[in-house]
């Protein structure tokens, strides 16, 4: 194979891991965007997507009514998450917050260890679409799936934050959430709404990632969770198209590191990275500073 | 280590030699006969073994598999030889620590007159060095892989499970004298000894039987994407690709690698049992063919008895772990009975004279107390598990 080609390839892996972690990346972005708080149980909601997607299509339901059923029960999940461990802290500072997050990512993992045990299980890949062919080079379905359905999602969602009323409220909720109120906004209800759309987000990154990735484990998520959350700092977190940019970057940096430099030195480079934006750039690629008023 | 934890780990040892030696004394005071040494408790028709393991927690499917494999062997061999041996059975929960706990335990309130394990190779390897003062108890592990469990100085620790190097060199040579391969790429996981050790030791064996190693790829532990890795070792053309890690990677790994078009041929290790558990229609596919080493294969005539009779006691499917547990077993009582003694240092010798026929074929023993023994080819066909042929 020519080198040529082979760049070629390592760049559409890096495409394929880049969507992924843009599905992921966007339920974080929304979440901290409205809400300005980084969930990091996000990554194991993507977990009990794909654990409730698996149980229906053990069920024989068909795959369109186990993605439906994985989405409605995630978002259902988020609500209810975020009414019993988070809104309870709405007041409290902002560390407290992130620690009761990485309380529920625990529960969450350990939860579902408990009930279908830490042994992986296998995922049957419902994509069944044939493999794309540009030349010598093939992209298999689940690839150029995961990358339409992430592109996709962004369009829709910065339609619906910037052009729809509820997205309206979501902003200026985002903004001050006192002025809001007086506004007439109904603030619990708008914040539950983001909660709803981000686990319906990692919903279907869970059930996309499955399809890539089978088999499945209760801490499936962990990982890619971590590394979407750089991702997302990276294109600026709260920014729907920065999280897009910031995923499929990092995507390709990990790539290219693992083809041309070195598997084992992977997570330092993505690190250092993650350290030298926050240093050189701390609102990341597309995120705006904000001046806060005192 | 930190210094406090090593203090520590001195003086449990120094505490556990010290009750050793006692041990020693008391049961070669309790013996009638004249020769020093250890004794077990008891007669040729009535002793007790002792076996261990982590029989909860994270790691009890392996240490409930070893001990209750055991139970079972014991309980045949009475049934068949009118005898009333029994197996004392103690948790280690995977603790080198608790094992030490257990292997005292075992030598001054039980007298048990051989061990069977341990399961890990940790746990295994501690209680092994316990044993090198005037106890030399004999001690056999069915499933200790790390090479430095036979590692001592007396000639009373066997295995009846294949070292990890040993394995790797096995599976070279199976793909140069077998399958006739030329060149070879591997894809191993960088932070792992088990996968790093297999890579080195099948690199060794290929290359020295004249094949070519064209590429060795690393990934780490959390990866489940080895697409960069796959499409690298996609550019060069090669008759096998060696995947020495555990199941769940070994099954992406396949997956993908027949994604990227690596149509090669697959050879793994013990590590890929169980990848079949794990495999969708689609895995299963990419699996067809791939042929790994193992301790047993389920189609195997010699070891339907037993998997029929351990679901039925148990309630679960045995695996390797168990069924390495059950010959190694056997093998011990036989080599007693040879032996004619309870003396610790007799029984050895009955051991490493022994040349075994069980369930899964000879087994006799190295001047390090590894196994020589026939390998076992598993493939996959039609999403089985078949003895290679």
């Amino acid at each position: 194979m020519s080198g040529a080609n082979l760049f070629f390839l390592q760049l559409i892996n890096g495409l394929n891991i880049g969507s992924i972690y843009a599905l992921i990346a966007l339920g974080y972005t929304m979440v901290y965007g409205i809400a300005k708080l980084i969930n990091f149980a996000h990554g194991d909601i993507i977990m009990v997507g794909a654990y409730i997607s698996l149980l229906c299509l053990n069920a024989g339901l068909p795959w369109y009514l186990a993605c439906i059923l994985s989405i409605l029960v995630c978002s259902l999940f988020g609500i209810v998450m975020e009414k019993l461990a988070y809104k309870p802290l709405r007041k409290a500072s902002r560390i407290s917050l992130l620690i009761t997050a990485i309380g529920v990512s625990y529960l969450l993992e350990n939860s579902f260890q408990l009930i279908f045990s830490a042994n992986p299980k296998p995922y049957p890949g419902f994509i069944d679409l044939p493999t794309l062919k540009i030349g010598a080079v093939s992209i298999s379905a689940n690839y150029y799936v995961t990358f339409i359905v992430s592109v996709a999602l962004m369009i829709i969602l910065n339609l619906f934050v910037q052009k729809t009323n509820m997205g309206k409220a979501m902003r200026a909720v985002s903004e001050d959430e006192g002025a809001a109120r007086l506004m007439g906004i109904n603030v619990d209800n708008t914040i539950s709404l983001t909660f709803a759309i981000g686990s319906a987000l990692a919903a279907i990154a869970g059930i996309l990632y499955s399809n890539c990735y089978s088999p499945i484990n209760p801490t499936m998520g962990s990982l890619p969770g971590i590394k979407a959350f750089i991702a997302a700092v990276l294109g600026g977190i709260g920014s729907i198209p920065g999280a897009v940019l910031g995923a499929f970057i990092l995507g390709m940096i990990e790539t290219m590191v693992k083809a041309y430099i070195s598997s084992q030195l992977l997570d330092s480079i993505v690190f250092a990275i993650l350290i030298l934006m926050l240093a050189l750039k701390p609102a990341g690629i597309l995120g705006k500073s904000v001046k806060e008023k005192v | 280590m930190s210094m406090k934890k090593l203090l520590k780990g001195v003086m449990v040892l120094a505490v556990c030699l010290s009750m050793a030696a006692c041990a020693s004394g008391s049961s070669s005071q309790q013996s009638s006969g004249s020769e020093a040494g250890y004794f077990g408790a008891g007669d040729l028709s009535s002793y007790k073994l002792g076996s261990f393991g982590p029989t909860t927690g994270d790691y009890k499917v392996y240490g409930l598999a070893v001990t209750n494999a055991a139970i079972l062997a014991v309980e045949d061999w009475n049934k068949e030889h009118g005898t009333n041996i029994s197996v004392v059975v103690e948790d280690t929960q995977g603790d080198s620590a608790e094992a030490m706990n257990v292997y005292n335990k075992f030598i001054t309130n039980d007298q048990v007159a051989a061990i069977i394990g341990g399961t890990l190779s940790g746990e295994s390897t501690t209680v092994a060095q316990a044993t090198q003062d005037s106890v030399r108890i004999p001690m056999v592990s069915p499933s200790a892989t790390a090479a430095a469990f036979t590692d001592t100085t007396e000639y009373n620790v066997f295995r009846a499970c294949y070292t990890d190097p040993q394995q790797a060199t096995l599976v070279a040579d199976f793909a140069v004298d077998t399958l006739g391969a030329k060149t070879a790429a591997i894809i191993y996981n960088g932070d792992d000894d088990y996968s790093v050790g297999l890579e080195a030791a099948f690199k060794a064996e290929f290359e020295a039987k004249g094949g070519k190693v064209v590429a060795s790829e690393v990934f780490a532990t959390e990866d489940t994407d080895y697409t960069s890795q796959l499409t690298k070792i996609a550019g060069n053309p090669i008759d096998v690709l060696f995947v020495p890690n555990y199941y769940e990677a070994d099954t992406r790994i396949a997956s993908q690698a027949r994604s990227v078009g690596i149509t090669a041929q697959l050879l793994g290790c013990d590590g890929w049992d169980g990848v079949l558990s794990v495999a969708n229609d689609a895995d299963k596919a990419a699996l067809e063919g791939a042929v790994f080493i193992n301790q047993y294969s389920p189609d195997m005539e010699s070891v339907q008895g037993i998997m029929e009779e351990y679901k039925a006691k148990f309630g679960e499917e045995i695996n390797s772990f168990g069924i390495n547990s059950y010959d190694a077993t056997t093998m011990v009582l036989e080599a007693i009975e040879k032996a004619g003694s309870l003396n610790s240092d007799d029984i050895v010798k009955a051991i490493a004279s022994t040349n075994y026929t069980g369930i899964l074929g000879n087994l006799s023993f190295d001047d390090n107390g590894d196994p020589i023994k026939t390998p076992v080819y598993v493939t996959i066909q039609n999403g089985a598990y078949v003895t290679y042929k």
